[in-house]
C-alpha cells in the first residue's frame, strides 16, 4: 500500500542517515527481520542492499496490473 | 584416456552398446582426470570415486548380461551439490550443511540411477544456489577451464566447469535466474533450462518455490535431449510438477527448421546493449539459422524490461522465506555475502510479492501473444563474455541493468524452455552463448533448433587445452 511504501522509504532514508552516525542504529526493521535477531551493525550494513531491493520492487508499480491475477502456473498460456 | 572424456554421450553410448567401450574404462578415465585437475579447477566439492567405480562395474556387468538400459547406461555424470544424494554428503555449498548426508536421493537422481548413469560426485555451487562465493568462503568458486581469469558464472559453476574440462560427460544443475544458462555461456556448453514443472524438484535444496528449475549441462543439444528424456516427467511429491506426456526428445531433434519462425528483439537488445563481439556472433547465428530454413522476424514484447525486477523481487522474498530460520539459528556458519544477499528480502512486503507475481503473469501473457507470431525467440545469453565486455552503448533504463540477467530472466518469468549453446569465441578466447527459447513445454522444439545449429557449426566441439 502506498502509505507503507512511503513509510518504508522514510525509514530507509533515516537508516541511511544513521549510517553517518556511528552511535545510532538503523531504523526498526520489519517483524520478519527482527525475528532473526541480527546485530545492529549488520543491519546497518545492509542498508544499500535493502534500498535497492525496495526500489527494484517499486518499479513494478508502473505496470497496469489491476486486472491481472497473480500466479506462475502458466500451463494455460 | 582424455579423448574418452570429450566424447559426446551419444557417441559413448553407441560404443558402450556395441561392446567397444566399457563403463569401467570410461569412468576410470574421468576419475583420473578429476584427480589431476580438480585441485586447480575446483569443479567438485565431493568426488565419489569408490561408488563411481562400483556403479560402473555394475553397469558393465548388466550390459554384458544383455540388460542395456539406454544411452545413459554407464555414463559418468555429476550433480550440483544442492541435489540430495543418498549416503553422499550434500553441502549446498554451505558450511552450515558441511556434514549433511541425505538418506534419500532427489527425484532427478533416482531417475538417472534408473537410467544407469554413474555418479562421479557433487559439483561446486554458490551457497544454496544463491549468493556468490569468494576465495575466503567454505566453498571456493569453480574456475573456468578456458582461462582461470574468466569467471565460470553461477550458481551452477562447478557443473559447467567440470563438463567443459572433461571431468564429467554431463551435469545436473538448477536455474532460478540464469544459473544454468549463464555458466553454460561462460564455459562454452549447452545448458538447458527446461519448462518449469517439466522436471521434478523433490530433494533439491530450494531457493525459490516459483522459479527453481532443474536441468542438464552437456556438450551438445543431442546429449541434452538424452538427459532430459531421463529426468522429465511427473514427480508425485512436487506439486509444481506437470503430468503432461513426455515426448521423445531425441527423435524430435530431426525436426526441420523449414518454415520455423524465429523472433528477434532488436529494440530490447538495443536497450540492454551487448559486447560488440557478442553482437557480431549473434548476427552470424541468425545467418546460420536462416540458411537452415528458418525465417527471422523482428518482434517487440511489452514490459519485457521489467523481467529482472520481477525475478529479483520474487527471488528475494522466496529466498528469505526459505532461509530465514537458517540465518536465525546458524548465521555463524553462513558466508557474509549469503546473509547480506538474503536478509533484504525480509524488508519486502506481501504487497511487493503479489505485485511481482501479477507482473510475472502480465509479461508471460505478452510472451504468449508473441508466440502466436513466432515459434522461437533468439537472444544472446549474456551481454558480457568472460573475457570482458566492450559495450556498444550504455543502457538508458536502470530497470534493465547491465548484468548477465537481462537476457535470461524473461524465460524464468514465463517458465518457458531456454537453452544456451556456444556460437562463437572472443578474440581473447572466451566462449559466447546463444540463447534459444520456445513456448512452455516445447522443449523439443528448442532442442531441435539448437541441434540444427550445432549440425551447421563446430563451436560445441571445441575443448579447452588443459594439461
Amino acid at each position: 500500500m502506498p502509505h507503507q511504501r512511503i513509510t518504508r522509504r522514510a525509514i530507509g532514508a533515516l537508516a541511511g542517515l544513521c549510517l553517518t552516525c556511528p552511535a545510532t542504529t538503523a531504523a526498526e526493521p520489519p517483524a520478519a527481520v527482527r525475528t532473526l535477531q541480527l546485530p545492529p551493525e549488520l543491519l546497518a550494513s545492509l542498508d544499500a542492499r535493502v534500498q535497492r531491493a525496495i526500489e527494484e520492487a517499486s518499479w513494478l508499480e508502473e505496470l497496469p496490473l489491476d486486472d491481472v491475477a497473480p500466479g506462475f502456473l502458466f500451463q494455460a498460456e | 584416456m582424455s579423448e574418452l572424456c570429450f566424447l559426446s554421450i551419444a557417441a559413448a553410448a553407441d560404443r558402450i552398446r556395441a561392446g567397444k567401450l566399457s563403463p569401467i574404462e570410461l569412468t576410470r578415465a574421468h576419475l583420473e582426470r578429476i584427480r589431476r585437475l580438480n585441485a586447480s579447477l575446483r569443479s567438485y566439492i565431493t568426488v565419489t570415486e569408490e561408488a563411481a567405480m562400483r556403479e560402473a562395474g555394475e553397469a558393465a556387468a548388466a550390459i554384458a548380461a544383455g540388460r542395456y538400459r539406454g544411452p545413459l547406461h554407464g555414463i559418468p555424470i555429476s550433480y550440483k551439490d544442492i541435489i540430495a544424494t543418498a549416503g553422499v554428503r550434500t553441502t549446498g555449498g554451505s558450511r552450515s550443511l558441511a556434514n549433511w548426508t541425505p538418506t534419500a536421493d532427489a527425484h532427478v537422481v533416482s531417475r538417472l540411477r534408473e537410467a544407469g548413469a554413474v555418479m562421479l560426485g557433487k559439483a561446486t555451487t554458490f551457497e544454496f544456489a544463491w549468493a556468490g562465493t569468494s576465495e575466503q568462503d567454505f566453498i571456493k568458486p569453480a574456475r573456468n577451464p578456458w582461462n582461470p581469469k574468466f569467471p565460470a558464472g553461477g550458481s551452477s559453476n562447478g557443473s559447467a566447469s567440470g563438463v567443459a574440462a572433461g571431468l564429467a560427460m554431463a551435469s545436473i544443475g538448477s536455474d532460478s535466474g540464469g544459473s544454468i544458462r549463464n555458466p553454460a555461456h561462460l564455459c562454452g556448453l549447452t545448458g538447458l533450462k527446461p519448462t518449469f514443472g517439466r522436471v521434478g524438484r523433490t530433494g533439491v535444496l530450494p531457493l525459490s518455490y516459483s522459479f527453481d528449475t532443474v536441468g542438464p549441462f552437456t556438450r551438445s543439444a543431442e546429449d541434452a535431449a538424452i538427459l532430459l528424456q531421463a529426468i522429465a516427467g511427473q514427480d508425485p511429491a512436487d506439486p509444481t510438477s506437470s503430468n503432461r506426456p513426455v515426448p521423445d526428445y531425441r527423435a524430435g531433434l530431426s525436426r526441420s527448421l523449414q518454415g520455423c519462425r524465429i523472433g528477434v528483439l532488436p529494440s530490447y537488445m538495443e536497450a540492454v546493449g551487448a559486447d560488440v563481439e557478442t553482437l557480431r556472433a549473434f548476427d552470424e547465428a541468425i545467418r546460420v539459422l536462416r540458411a537452415s530454413g528458418a525465417s527471422i522476424r523482428e518482434v517487440t514484447v511489452p514490459y519485457l524490461h521489467y523481467s529482472r525486477s520481477v525475478t529479483w523481487t520474487i527471488l528475494r522474498i522466496e529466498g528469505f522465506d526459505v532461509h530465514r530460520r537458517r540465518i536465525r539459528d546458524r548465521r555463524g556458519e553462513l558466508s557474509a555475502n549469503f546473509v547480506q544477499t538474503t536478509v533484504p528480502g525480509g524488508f519486502l512486503s506481501a504487497d511487493d510479492y503479489l505485485r511481482a507475481q501479477k507482473a510475472r503473469r502480465l509479461i508471460a501473457s505478452e510472451l504468449a501473444k508473441t508466440y502466436r507470431t513466432v515459434d522461437l525467440l533468439l537472444m544472446p545469453t549474456n551481454p558480457r563474455p568472460g573475457s570482458g565486455a566492450n559495450y556498444a552503448k550504455e543502457p538508458a533504463d536502470p530497470r534493465i541493468g547491465r548484468s548477465g540477467e537481462a537476457y535470461v530472466t524473461p524465460f524464468n518469468v514465463n517458465g518457458s524452455p531456454a537453452v544456451s549453446i556456444p556460437c562463437a569465441f572472443t578474440r581473447a578466447g572466451a566462449p559466447i552463448g546463444l540463447q534459444i527459447a520456445g513456448r512452455p513445454f516445447e522443449d523439443d522444439f528448442v532442442l531441435a533448433a539448437a541441434h540444427r545449429f550445432q549440425r551447421e557449426t563446430d563451436w560445441h566441439l571445441r575443448f579447452p587445452s588443459l594439461v
